[in-house]
């Protein structure tokens, strides 16, 4: 291949992945990227579209208990296992919002 | 600005390129200096616009000097001290003061104000690279120019954060020539291109994959965590090789980003983990480093010239010096000197064995391999020195490696080959569960680790598949493999380069940015 044409089709291809990568990261970062799904995947909730504080439901304390140490109640609806989320130090997690939203009983256990 | 993220990539580099393409199209070639400063200067800034004054003024009080020692050939010995003096007072400012303050508190009992200092991005590459130029100048063998292309000369950005560390006869006349003269873009784009995509596969796909096996180990260990001797041997090795691909694939990107614009800088790796000795071995690790160490430091102590006492005594200064330029820590003292201590024991043995052939290799194919075998497990073993973020976590996976707590294969493994269990521990080698890095697929961490062996100890090195140095006789394979225009090379070059971008939505950070 003459030293020419090999370095245009080399230039032309770099260019068109950076445009491929550029459009998907654009329709990508359209989807809001917040949240504990977010964490998962390492990304910085802050670097994408949504740069406004997450509106989150707050609990003057969790809404669930956990089943290592302080389950009282003999009856569960839900049980989490093994939830890093659900920890009980966490008055915003989406364990206190399930309970909170449909009164369902739903402790937790991390125990393997 | 790191050179695998997407700012560099997608914004700085296509633009810098675009321009410098505009001005050529337009004849205006005398614009291409301070085009390149300013990028330079911008692409130091993104990092911190207040530390880029300090980079100015080094730059500014460097030259200054320089053409004191100009105006007075031959009776500036007094200029040169000052500005050795001004180049290691900012480092040992920057970098060292709050180790030795925190030495002194500890040793002497005192209790000595020590606010942390932030260390600024490349002063132990921008320090040494001027006190060469001033020793140059003294010694009438720096090539000059003005100020503009001085401070290129320094700030250039390929090299500007972890080297190669240059010297003005290298850089200087191609800047001069950079000036006056188009590059011929055609015969130096493609090539350039693709060594920088190899050198962004090295870190993105290569480097970074290791680091997944070398940091939980290390961690663990600072920690205070003990690990397996499997899993101690595991880390070092995967830190072994992540270094060399994290290293050398940023020297391989600054090679070819000055070589985009028509500049061949230096080589700084030829296969350093194939050396069959220390003393090889460190003229092929880091290559700009050991010449500086062996021009501006070694030879200056006297080098060889005063007895054999004498030499070790310098190897061993300069191999501690060297150490501590890596970083300020009782670890980097101690792998300086380690390595030290490796080249007294290589010198001594070739004084002893071989008489006059120095550095000669063994003569059979055993002893070649044997040599190369201990060559590898020093320098290995003095690894784990270097990364290790305590001297007890260090020691701690020291002793795992070599037995301390007795020697064990995972469990895992020997359950996959359970007739080896009892000849294994017959010798003394244990079956254990892994305290680390027993989520990883133990198929799949052998097999990264051995292909990683095989690239760094048979593959041909981006030196020789460029031609970036003069081929020897042994070259056969890479010539046979040496780039050239052609659709393998380019179905590599655009493959590699989608992976990488693919790859690169975690930005990590190039290890030798920290010194």
């Amino acid at each position: 291949m003459p030293p020419r044409r090999y370095t245009q089709l080399t230039i032309a291809s770099m260019v068109l992945i950076m445009g491929a990568i550029m459009l998907l990261s654009w329709t990508w970062v359209r989807q809001p990227q917040t949240g504990d799904l977010a964490r998962i995947g390492g990304y910085v909730e802050h670097s994408h579209e949504s740069q406004a504080s997450e509106t989150r439901m707050a609990f003057d304390a969790p809404l669930f208990q956990s089943l290592d140490n302080d389950w009282q109640g003999d009856v569960m609806d839900v049980l989490v296992l093994g939830d890093s989320f659900s920890y009980t130090g966490d008055r915003y997690n989406w364990v206190s919002q399930l309970a909170a939203a449909t009164g369902l009983r739903a402790p937790y256990t991390q125990r393997p | 600005m790191l050179f695998n993220s997407y700012s560099f990539v997608f914004l700085f580099l296509p633009l810098l390129l675009v321009l410098a393409w505009l001005i050529q199209r337009a004849g205006r070639q005398q614009l291409m200096i301070p085009l390149l400063l300013l990028a330079s200067l911008g692409f130091y800034a993104w990092w911190s616009l207040p530390y880029l004054l300090l980079l100015v003024g080094s730059i500014v009080v460097n030259y200054g000097l320089s053409r004191r020692l100009q105006d007075v050939s031959g009776t500036g010995r007094g200029w040169l001290w000052l500005g050795i003096a001004f180049n290691l007072g900012l480092l040992g400012y920057f970098k060292y003061a709050n180790f030795f303050l925190d030495q002194m508190n500890q040793g002497m009992g005192l209790t000595l104000d020590n606010p942390p200092i932030l260390l600024p991005l490349a002063i132990s590459f921008f320090s040494f690279q001027q006190i060469a130029f001033l020793v140059d100048c003294r010694r009438g063998q720096a090539v000059r120019g003005g100020f503009t292309r001085y401070a290129l000369f320094v700030s250039f950005f390929p090299q500007l954060i972890a080297g190669p560390i240059v010297r003005s006869v290298e850089v200087m006349p191609q800047l001069r020539d950079l000036a006056r003269t188009r590059p011929d873009w055609a015969s130096c784009l493609a090539p350039a291109l693709t060594l920088f995509v190899l050198g962004l596969a090295k870190k993105v796909l290569l480097a970074d994959h290791f680091a997944l096996y070398a940091t939980p180990v290390f961690s663990a260990a600072d920690s205070g965590v003990s690990v397996t001797s499997a899993e101690a041997w595991i880390g070092a090795l995967a830190y072994t090789l992540q270094l060399y691909f994290d290293f050398s694939g940023y020297s391989d990107m600054a090679i070819a980003l000055a070589w985009l614009f028509g500049i061949r800088l230096p080589v700084n790796f030829l296969s350093p983990y194939r050396a069959a000795n220390i003393t090889d071995f460190w003229r092929r690790w880091h290559i700009t480093l050991s010449r500086f160490l062996r021009e501006y430091l070694y030879i200056p102590l006297g080098g060889n010239r005063h007895g054999k006492v004498r030499q070790l005594g310098n190897l061993l200064i300069t191999m501690l010096l060297g150490g501590l330029w890596h970083g300020a820590g009782w670890n980097f003292i101690l792998w300086g000197g380690l390595h030290g201590l490796f080249l007294v024991v290589h010198r001594l043995w070739v004084h002893l064995f071989q008489g006059s052939r120095r550095n000669s290799h063994p003569g059979s194919s055993m002893g070649r391999i044997l040599a190369w075998a201990v060559t590898f497990v020093a320098v290995v073993s003095a690894w784990v020195l270097f990364r290790a973020e305590t001297l007890d976590g260090a020691g701690l996976l020291l002793g795992a490696m070599y037995g301390q707590g007795g020697f064990s294969l995972p469990r895992d493994y020997l359950d996959m080959m359970p007739s080896l269990a009892g000849p294994l521990a017959g010798i003394g080698i244990e079956s254990r569960g892994e305290q680390v890095l027993w989520a990883f697929s133990k198929v799949a961490m052998v097999l990264s680790l051995g292909a990683g062996l095989i690239i760094v100890l048979a593959c041909p090195n981006t030196a020789r598949l460029f031609a970036l140095v003069e081929s020897s006789p042994t070259d056969g394979n890479a010539l046979s493999l040496a780039w050239r225009p052609g659709v393998t090379w380019y179905l590599l070059t655009v493959i590699l380069f989608a992976a990488c971008l693919v790859a690169m939505t975690r930005v990590s950070e190039f290890l030798y940015f920290q010194f």
